[in-house]
């Protein structure tokens, strides 16, 4: 590294003016992409810088095939390690909550009642699925289970299983999707 | 149905959207596939609008939990589903909860049960059994009904657990839930019946009215004593003294009523939510509770106290994080004895409170 030649101090170079080009024409894309599945704009922002860090210290050390996908894709997957961090943190805050015996005291009537007419509707939804969307629906988001994992545990195939939960997903989006 | 969705969404969600969403959704994509799903998207304005929709309405039940399912369909059920075109599969889904309920109802319980049916939910599951037109009840994990109709009576036994019933209203056939010592008439109406194993049988109020009474025995005689709940919340309690000196085995309370807490509905109603609420129920019976979602037993050493209350929420089925927070709060410790057996002790040998 030390004695690094003049040619590869230029083709680093390059790189570098590469990457800081492309990273620039898709922030915005990138930065909106995550605030749709994180909701806030702070912690989006985070996952944006965190993933381009990630981005050049790959780039530098060699030429990335898919750049767009590749960095869509760190973001996606810091994204998915922030909700498996909340949804531990989650349990904690209730058992705290409930410690200091203040049950409901920072939810107001109105937005309980708005927050169970919402579940209600949403559980008669999940009712109309069949057993065995219900299952594959329940593994990925309650158990967090892989593609692969549903599919060995429900003896289907992992495009079976994504067609499933396509299919879920258009359930609820009729059912529950309007405003 | 169809009709009001489109209307209400006036938007057409193209095919790929739902594919690529549960791609997302799973995490399940290459990041020579998320290139794709970008070029994708970045070709009609269609397209990223769809998905903006579409993760729109997704967002909006992430924080929703997800009961377990409770049970697998049958093979030839699953072949069925699969070949059907996805338009009519949407379309069908309601017809479908009537057909396939929770993911259980025997063909036999559709057409309506056949007389002194049993039903039970085994551990970590839980059953929808559909009784008649309109009339359905939700088993709860590791509990047992006995159905018993005849042309001028519903009947159904609780002979262990916990059940939701919903009931349509039929005055020439009154629907009765026995349960330990007590009796539950309903009058079109929502309720939940527990019996627990100490053999307090626990009646609580969704929606419309119900009788509680005394059964004096199997045979449906019942002492004049009632109570009637009216309010959504209310509850009912018949409790059993245990023997103690002076008292007959076995012998029964009257009837307990708690009045309905207008803030926030009974917490033992959240099992159908996919949660279990505690609110300084003793260890031993929240402990008891958490097991029955769970194929993995959490077990109590002598050296424990039992009667620590607990205040916490989990869901069904969650025991690790059961079992965590039980640990973080109290000073025991868990030792797993076998992949299906964790046992609680306690931490510093002494009892943390005096029994």
């Amino acid at each position: 590294m030390v004695n690094g030649t003049g040619t590869k101090k230029q083709t680093a170079k390059i790189r570098d003016a590469e990457a800081t080009a492309f990273l620039l024409a898709v922030r915005s894309d990138l930065y909106h992409f995550t605030l749709s599945r994180v909701g806030e704009p702070g912690l989006a922002e985070e996952i944006v810088q965190e993933s381009i860090l990630r981005y050049l210290e790959v780039a530098q050390s060699g030429r990335i095939e898919r750049p767009r996908g590749y960095v869509f894709r760190i973001a996606f997957n810091l994204t998915i390690n922030h909700f498996r961090k909340k949804r531990l943190r989650v349990v904690d805050e209730a058992v705290e909550l409930d410690t200091e015996q203040h049950p409901g005291a920072e939810v107001s009537p109105e937005e309980w009642l708005q927050y169970k007419q919402f579940r209600d509707r949403f559980n008669e939804a999940l009712a109309c699925l069949s057993g065995r969307h219900q299952e594959i629906f329940y593994l990925r988001r309650m158990e967090g289970l892989t593609t692969a994992q549903i599919a060995k545990k429900s003896g289907l195939s992992r495009r079976m299983v994504q067609k499933y939960l396509a299919q879920v997903i258009r359930h609820f989006h009729n059912r529950l999707g309007e405003v | 149905m169809i009709k009001r969705w489109k209307k209400q969404s006036g938007q057409k969600i193209p095919e790929a959207a739902y594919d690529w969403m549960a791609r997302l959704e799973l995490g399940d994509i290459t990041p020579e596939e998320f290139e794709a799903y970008l070029d994708w998207r970045d070709a009609e304005p269609a397209h990223a609008s769809a998905m903006q929709s579409l993760q729109q309405s997704w967002s909006r039940i992430k924080a929703l939990p997800v009961p377990r399912p409770a049970a697998r369909m049958a093979p030839a059920r699953q072949k069925l589903m699969m070949r059907r075109p996805a338009r009519r599969w949407a379309a069908a889904c309601c017809v479908l909860l009537v057909v396939a309920g929770l993911g259980y109802v025997a063909a036999s319980s559709f057409l309506g049960p056949a007389q002194n049916t049993a039903y039970a939910a085994a551990r970590a599951e839980q059953r929808t059994i559909v009784l008649d037109n309109g009339s359905s009840v939700h088993l709860n994990a590791l509990s047992k009904v006995v159905i018993d109709y005849s042309a001028d009576q519903r009947r159904v036994y609780l002979n262990r657990g916990e059940a939701l019933f919903d009931v349509a209203h039929n005055p020439a056939r009154p629907f009765f839930v026995f349960a330990g010592t007590g009796r539950v008439q309903a009058i079109g109406t929502q309720f939940d019946v527990k019996l627990s194993p100490d053999d307090t049988v626990m009646v609580t109020l969704v929606k419309g009215v119900v009788r509680v009474s005394k059964a004096r025995d199997a045979t449906g005689a019942v002492d004049g004593l009632f109570k009637i709940l009216s309010q959504p919340g209310e509850q009912a309690a018949i409790r059993v003294r245990r023997a103690e000196a002076g008292q007959t085995a076995g012998a029964s309370t009257g009837i307990e009523v708690t009045p309905a807490n207008k803030t926030s509905f009974p917490d033992n109603l959240a099992w159908r939510q996919g949660r279990l609420v505690f609110r300084g129920e003793k260890l031993a019976d929240a402990l008891y509770e958490i097991n029955r979602h769970s194929n993995h037993l959490i077990l109590l050493d002598d050296s424990v106290a039992a009667r620590m209350p607990v205040y916490a929420v989990f869901n069904t089925g969650d025991w690790r994080g059961a079992l965590s927070a039980i640990i973080k709060s109290y000073p025991v410790k868990a030792v797993q004895i076998s992949a299906n057996e964790t046992r609680l002790v306690s931490a510093s040998g002494e009892m943390p409170f005096n029994q």
